[in-house]
């Protein structure tokens, strides 16, 4: 590798938009400055340019509590707009499903020790393919989810311009719901079953090694224990929302309570998360899947990963509440107003 | 009874790296070498800022308004931009200076009390 593939590669630990702007510069300075004869190019030199590669991308990152309610579909503040456009130019889906991945990761190793601490160690390996194969297919959503998070943020590719976005995606399965109550108590729900369900299969370590075709499905719920009825249960509630909201997605608009604030009743998200649960519910009651040990963690870990944006649009909801003095509620049509208005 | 230590401003500090740079600029633009081989200049030798470092201190001090880019030209296919102290960078160093020499002067109190 030559000096200049070296540097380019040392290069990409800046984040995107500094090498767009500052990268021919720094390489030219490498250059300047061994012509007088520094090792610029030397593996002290490539550490510094990574290092600082690093504390650059620390610096303009947004602090975890936003990050985590950007990847729940919130909007961000246009001081990290920038940082935003290098997310989703990037490696967009593998980081959506390392997202899910961490929302699992703790719990899942947590019961897992615990299993181990009783013996019950479980097919560890499984759950790991299983996100993998979960990995591997997260291209094909990667593009609608890139053109959402633009969308989200007012942004428009083509033209490179911004514009005061009026539009944020949630999630309305009814006529006249009380916000806060709905979203943030089914997210919370979804979140603590969903989790609960997809860990108690290896503390209990209970999915079978061999699934016969024409078994009876019943009993596999009630083997996997309490715990994995409520995730059986989560995913029951999930889908629920997540159907009649596909149904009515192409009817129901809404206004949040708040001002100008318009809500597209959609399932933005349930089409990352909706094949997950039917997957889950397919392996759970499936005794004709063979694979049934295999999918029922994939579609679990799919649906949980769906509760931080229902939590996130409750907190919504809850802070509209409390800015306005009013409930906040979804309503339907596109004349439709505010309780309050 | 009153303490003859000095008055010590609670200033936060401004780091070596930006104190450097900002020198640096504080006579005449310069560009990415000219600044490295300027800190060394002022360090004696002693202070040799990588391209790493130097750029990602330089995108910290455009960001916090001390530092503008001045102009840039391409010599020998290089890119070579220009950057200038501001106002605000001319206040910060001055701060940083004052905030060294109290302290220093401080320490140097304490010194001469203990012999």
């Amino acid at each position: 590798m030559n000096r200049d593939r070296r540097i380019e590669v040392a290069l990409h630990a800046f984040p995107r938009r500094f090498r767009a702007v500052r990268g021919a510069e720094l390489r030219a300075t490498a250059a300047d400055a061994a012509d007088q004869g520094d090792d610029a190019y030397g593996w002290r030199a490539l550490a510094d340019v990574v290092v600082a590669g690093w504390r650059e991308r620390h610096r303009t990152r947004p602090p975890l509590h936003t990050f985590v309610a950007y990847r729940s579909g919130r909007r961000l503040q246009p001081r990290w707009h920038a940082w935003m456009l290098d997310d989703v130019a990037g490696w967009l889906g593998l980081r959506l499903g390392l997202f899910t991945f961490g929302l699992m990761f703790g719990p899942i190793v947590g019961f897992w020790l615990l299993g181990a601490a009783i013996g019950e160690t479980g097919p560890v390996w499984r759950l790991f393919a299983a996100w993998a194969a979960l990995f591997a297919l997260s291209p094909l959503t990667t593009g609608r989810r890139r053109r959402e998070i633009l969308r989200r943020h007012g942004y428009d590719p083509r033209s490179q311009t911004w514009r005061e976005p009026r539009v944020v995606t949630a999630i309305g399965p009814r006529d006249v719901a009380p916000a806060r109550r709905l979203l943030l108590g089914s997210g919370v729900g979804l979140a603590v079953a969903g989790t609960a369900g997809a860990v108690s299969l290896f503390a209990a370590g209970s999915m079978p090694e061999h699934v016969t075709v024409g078994a009876f499905s019943s009993t596999r719920v009630i083997d996997t224990g309490v715990l994995a009825a409520l995730g059986a249960l989560a995913v029951v509630l999930a889908t629920g929302l997540g159907v009649v909201s596909f149904v009515w997605r192409h009817r129901l608009e809404a206004r949040l309570a708040g001002p100008d604030e318009v809500t597209h009743v959609a399932p933005a998200h349930a089409t990352d998360w909706l094949p997950g649960v039917a997957v889950a519910l397919l392996g759970i009651t499936g005794s004709l899947l063979p694979v049934a040990p295999l999918v029922v963690p994939v579609g679990l870990t799919i649906a949980a990963g769906a509760a931080p944006a229902l939590i996130g649009l409750g907190i919504r909801a809850a802070a509209m509440e409390r800015e306005t003095g009013a409930p906040a509620w979804f309503r339907l049509g596109h004349r439709a107003t505010s309780p309050t208005a | 009874m009153v303490s003859p230590m000095p008055k010590f401003d609670r200033v936060p500090p401004l780091g070596e790296v930006p104190t450097l740079i900002l020198s640096a600029l504080a006579d005449a633009d310069r560009h990415g070498y000219a600044i490295v081989a300027e800190v060394r200049a002022i360090t004696g030798g002693a202070v040799s800022l990588g391209t790493g470092t130097l750029y990602g201190a330089l995108e910290r001090l455009v960001d916090a308004g001390q530092v503008v880019v001045a102009g840039e030209e391409t010599v020998s296919g290089r890119l070579r931009r220009y950057y200038r102290l501001t106002g605000a960078g001319r206040e910060a160093l001055v701060r940083e200076v004052d905030r060294q020499e109290q302290l220093a002067s401080a320490v140097r109190v304490r010194l001469a009390g203990a012999t």
